[in-house]
């Protein structure tokens, strides 16, 4: 009797001991090779900053917290892959993906093993009501591509061709269907929609030769700053003059890096506000830079608030709570930019801050 | 508190055997441990030094080729015109292995001239024109004018992961490369060959580009913020260790002087180390081998070192169980023989001890038990005397209760006894039942008795249901005894009556008796005294007769003529017989003078001062009449001196009384005889006066009651048996002194009396009153 009493108090110290010293692992889900690498190598920054700074102040209830980087490559094989291993990991929540096309392959995965994930980025509608862990925290693309139709509107916008990338169709095509309901509704039209593998041998300029061919009166890429970066370079020799803009997806340092002249002008909409003079901001900013010898890009800014969101939740998580109650209900939460609240479906609004490149730097419109 | 744990010898042995080649093991294995890891992690960390600085200069030198080449391409197109460029660019590009795109561009940012892989080649023309103004690496290079890689980045061309190298062509233009990462990482590859150590690329944001490790830790980690990465940009020196991914290492750094990249080498430390491991795995193989020889044999070993013990505990088990006989075992040990004839002895002596007390207890009268008290009660043991007592057999009863085998008909008997039990001690009584169901009265004893862990009751029955009948009798006998007492008593009481009235009667016919005797002695006397007198006056009768018959004669013859011869014979006569009669009447003055004396000592209790030898004198001269006529002599030896204050009637009675008793009884029958009386003082100044004859003497049944009264052996012949008794009388009560008597059948006795010089006053009782 007594020898079992000593081994049920051993038992519930080594679990009590695990549970108490096991750190916390938030896997991380994105494209960190090729094509996507960008956005996926920013955000896994931003989440590895917010989880470094986390450590320092003594991670979460004494648990320190690790993090388990998986590359999905852009690829749904692949993206299978990294998922399952990081539920082999037995993570306590993901970050990620950030393609609305990955987040297609993970979503059932991580809902059938119950682990919340946050995006930072994915903005496809095929995801907003959705009672289940995958949780949002960017705009939907709808919101986006209704601003977008209102904005190039009011410029004077009435003929607008379109290129999207069919790689991404789970974001582009519901950006473009979204945007051109929107526009019809204001009065314009989408004259021409030219879809577009991003691949290697993919010939820029004549997907640029095929939305001219329309004759609009503005061009409107859906597409990653790599390919709206090689679009614009097309379209700046082609027409030099006329009006360009990018879905949000491309507003990336890259762009500017691979677009060069031909960005200048574009109008692009970004997630959040590159010339934030806030300390909070500024802070961050000095760290990420401080840290990665790199400039912080979107994803690392939604990266980092998504990291904020899940620590602060597994902060306040109450005993017997999943963490995506935890999530749902303990809102709002500290973002760089703006605070966030969840909805019951773990969707939430965000700013959006439309700018222009003028310079080789983006400027925000007045 | 806790007791120390007992173990088997074999276990210990064998335990003994396994912890000290254990010990053995462990601390050789531990000292190789010690000297040879330090060694191994020695060697490693010169080896991941030297292959990771010997990677980066191999790296170094197999992009010297690509710069090499740029160099000549650059000079190659500095002279040319565009459409030469782009054949030479195309060239350049051909395979697309090193250089997968390479552009001419203007100082501007604009493509001028591009050479792509013939896969693109259909999109050359996009390229022309582009504006690559923005592009970090046409900014370094414009601004250094020289050779100058790029971090990695995206390519604008093809969207893959690309380095860059820039190098300027004349003063307007400038040359830039793309180099698809995989080449650099062929090259990265190809440098590292084989080795032991795991080497990352890390580029200059602190990506991990490349590693040795199938890519395991490509994109996976930002490791700018490193201590390792941090010294490295530091020119700090290295950590020790490093540890990533839980993992341990001993690091090198080193640095690409093109690229600007680091090369971090790390050898696992520690355990994750296959050479200590490897090591570490021996020495516990080693350790786990002899563990597992040590179990294996060390049981064996022990088995067969513990085999003599064991047979001799197993041995004194047999004698513990009461087997009996058969050989102590002996074996090659001489401390276990030893121990063997030891034990062998003791168990003997046991077992001599046990059949003692097995006898003693089946010796005892007594039927006894034992019984187990925390078994209820189970019998242990019991006697013969039980068996008999009770009838059961021993070997129907052990290990039953009382209760089973029906001698107690309950519990009850017992918990009584238990109850009342005083000092471990039970006494109870009640009824027991003998195998055949025969009730039998029992006084039950219990004591309590603890052996060892054993909790025993010895039980003693002892059948009282004799006692109690016989007590019955007892009781009844007394009861009868009672009545026949008082009838008895009774009885008894109504024959006292009667003896005291015959007592008084007694007593008056005792005092007719003395008075008698008083009479007989006043005749004794008064015949006596006759008897005396009648001699002289017989005497002086007769002369007076003769001499009346002689003056008769002579008056007839003075008829015939006075003759003077017949008047002097008359004379003669006269005169002779006047001097008869004068002297015998002298002699009866004498006597009645004596005997005037006498009558007055004797019948008045006077008391006076008088000399002892009188007193005798005059009783002898009283009592001579009495002897003139027999054979016997009186003598008296009485010296003159002897005085005393006394009742010399109560004396003289005595010697009287003795006197008379001499003749009467001692000399009675005999020829002779001499009284003796004697008379002297004793050593301590007392009168002793003694009366001895040498008579016959007094039977020895009659010494004891000589002085009683009526005790005579002449009773009926003239004895009252009152003589002696009245002596004693006067004796010791008048006179105040004592009367002993000593006598041997046949030699005589001798009457002794010791009489103080004065009497008591008050005892001048009559003897005889």
């Amino acid at each position: 009797m007594r020898l079992r009493h000593w081994l049920g108090a051993l038992l519930v110290t080594l679990l009590l001991g695990c549970s108490l010293d096991r750190p916390i692992r938030i896997g991380f889900i994105g494209g960190l090779s090729d094509r996507a690498s960008d956005t996926g190598e920013a955000g896994r920054n931003g989440l590895i900053l917010a989880v470094e700074q986390r450590n320092q102040a003594g991670g979460i209830h004494g648990r320190s917290i690790e993090i388990v980087v998986q590359d999905d490559g852009q690829d749904p094989a692949k993206a299978l892959e990294a998922i399952n291993v990081l539920v082999a990991a037995k993570v306590d929540a993901v970050v990620g993906p950030f393609t609305s096309s990955m987040a297609k392959v993970v979503v059932p995965v991580i809902n059938q093993a119950r682990i919340a994930t946050i995006s930072p980025t994915v903005t496809s509608g095929d995801f907003v009501g959705q009672d289940d862990y995958f949780i949002r925290i960017n705009r939907t693309t709808r919101d986006n591509a209704i601003d977008y139709a209102h904005l190039l509107y009011q410029r004077g916008l009435r003929r607008v061709a379109a290129a999207y990338d069919a790689r991404n169709l789970s974001y582009s095509d519901s950006w473009r269907k979204e945007f051109q309901t929107a526009f019809a509704a204001q009065g314009g039209q989408l004259v021409t929609e030219v879809a577009f593998e991003s691949q290697a041998d993919t010939g820029f300029g004549d997907i640029v030769q095929n939305m001219l061919a329309a004759q609009p009166d503005g061009l409107l890429f859906i597409a990653s700053a790599i390919d709206v970066g090689r679009l614009a370079q097309q379209a700046e020799k082609r027409a030099p003059r006329i009006p360009t803009s990018a879905s949000e997806w491309a507003s990336s340092e890259s762009l500017i890096e691979l677009g060069g002249h031909a960005v200048e002008g574009l109008l692009i909409a970004q997630s959040y506000n590159r010339d934030d003079g806030s300390a909070r901001y500024q802070r961050f900013h000095g760290a990420y830079l401080a840290r990665f010898a790199r400039e912080p890009g979107f994803s690392s800014v939604a990266a980092y608030d998504a990291a904020t969101v899940l620590l602060q939740a597994l902060e306040r998580q109450q005993r017997g709570e999943t963490l995506r109650q935890a999530i749902l209900h303990y809102g709002p939460f500290e973002g760089l930019q703006q605070s966030i609240q969840f909805d019951r479906f773990g969707d939430t609004p965000r700013k959006v801050f439309f700018t222009e490149v003028h310079n080789g730097k983006f400027v925000l419109l007045k | 508190m806790t007791k120390p744990r007992i173990w088997r010898l074999r276990s210990y042995l064998a335990a003994l055997l396994v912890v000290t080649s254990l010990v053995t093991f462990a601390i050789v294995g531990t000292s190789i441990l010690l000297v040879r890891i330090s060694q191994i992690e020695r060697t490693n960390k010169n080896a991941v030094e030297r292959d990771t600085i010997e990677v980066a200069d191999r790296v170094d030198v197999l992009l010297g080729t690509l710069e090499a080449r740029m160099e000549l391409l650059s000079e190659a197109v500095e002279l040319m015109d565009l459409v030469q460029a782009t054949s030479i660019l195309e060239r350049a590009a051909w395979d697309g292995k090193a250089i997968r795109a390479i552009y001419l561009a203007s100082n501007d940012g604009k493509v001028l001239a591009a050479g792509v892989v013939p896969a693109l080649r259909v999109h050359r023309a996009d390229l022309l024109g582009s504006d690559l103004s923005a592009s970090p690496l046409f900014r370094a290079v414009l601004k250094s004018r020289q050779m100058v890689w790029g971090d990695k980045f995206l390519s604008a061309l093809s969207g893959a992961v690309t380095v860059g190298l820039a190098y300027p062509v004349g003063r307007d233009r400038v040359l830039l490369a793309e180099v698809p990462l995989a080449y650099l990482l062929d090259t990265f590859a190809l440098a590292v060959g084989k080795r032991t150590a795991s080497v990352w690329l890390v580029d200059r944001t602190g990506e991990i580009v490349a590693d040795t490790d199938d890519g395991r830790h490509v994109g996976a980690a930002n490791v700018l913020n490193s201590p390792l990465v941090q010294a490295a940009l530091n020119f700090q020196a290295l950590p020790e260790r490093f540890s990533f991914d839980g993992r341990s290492f001993h690091p090198a750094v080193a640095r690409s002087e093109a690229l600007k990249w680091y090369f971090v080498g790390g050898i696992p430390a520690g355990l994750e180390n296959p050479d200590i491991r490897t090591l570490v795995e021996g020495v516990v193989a080693g350790f786990a081998g002899a563990l597992l020889v040590g179990l294996l044999m060390a049981p064996f070993w022990a088995s067969w070192l513990a085999r003599p013990l064991r047979g001799i505990v197993a041995r004194a088990g047999q004698i513990t169980q009461g087997a009996v006989g058969g050989p102590w075992p002996r074996g090659s040990i001489a401390e276990f023989n030893l121990l063997s004839a030891d034990i062998e002895k003791m168990a003997d002596t046991l077992q001599e001890r046990e059949l003692k007390s097995q006898a003693i207890f089946n010796a005892s009268p007594v039927p006894m038990s034992v019984t187990d008290a925390d078994r209820d009660f189970v019998l242990l043991d019991v006697n013969q005397a039980w068996c008999s007592a009770h009838g059961f057999a021993r070997e129907n009863v052990l290990g039953r209760t009382a209760i089973d085998i029906g001698l107690l008909p309950s519990s009850e008997i017992r918990d009584t006894g238990m109850v009342h039990m005083r000092n471990g001690s039970i006494s109870v009584e009640g009824t027991l039942y003998r195998a055949n169901g025969q009730p039998v009265l029992c006084q039950v004893f219990g004591r309590q008795v603890h052996i060892g862990d054993a909790h025993l009751l010895i039980w003693a029955t002892i059948d009282i249901s004799d006692m109690r009948r016989i007590s019955n009798e007892l009781r009844e006998l007394n009861t009868e005894l009672e009545d026949r007492v008082q009838r008895r008593t009774q009885a008894l009481a109504t024959a006292n009556q009667d003896l005291s009235g015959a007592m008084v009667h007694l007593r008056e016919t005792q005092g007719e008796l003395v008075r008698a005797e008083k009479m007989a002695a006043l005749g004794g006397l008064v015949a006596g005294v006759a008897h005396e007198l009648n001699t002289p006056l017989g005497n002086s009768l007769m002369a007076v007769t003769a001499l009346t018959d002689e003056v008769r004669q002579f008056r007839t013859d003075m008829l015939a003529g006075v003759h003077r011869s017949a008047l002097e014979s008359l004379l003669d006569s006269v005169a002779q017989a006047t001097d008869i009669a004068a002297r015998n009447l002298h002699r009866a003055a004498d006597l009645v003078t004596s005997f005037k004396q006498v009558a007055a000592d004797q019948t008045s209790a006077q008391r006076r001062s008088f000399e002892l030898r009188e007193v005798v004198d005059e009783m002898v001269a009283s009592l001579r009449p009495s002897f003139a006529r027999t054979p016997y002599k009186i003598q008296v030896e009485v010296p003159m001196g002897l005085r005393l204050d006394s009742y010399p009637g109560a004396l003289g009675q005595a010697i009287g009384n003795l006197v008379h008793n001499a003749v009467l009884h001692g000399f009675d029958g005999r020829a002779e005889g001499t009284l003796c009386i004697t008379g002297e003082r004793d050593g301590r100044g007392a009168l002793v006066l003694r009366v001895a004859d040498d008579g016959h003497g007094i039977a020895p049944d009659l010494l004891d009651r000589i002085f009683d009264p009526f005790v005579t052996t002449k009773m009926g012949r003239g004895g009252t048996g009152l003589g002696l008794h009245i002596v004693y009388n006067a004796v010791t009560n008048v006179l105040g002194g004592s009367l002993t008597v000593r006598s041997e059948e046949g030699a005589g006795a001798t009457f002794e009396m010791r009489l103080p010089d004065t009497a008591p006053r008050g005892s001048g009782v009559v003897p005889f009153a």
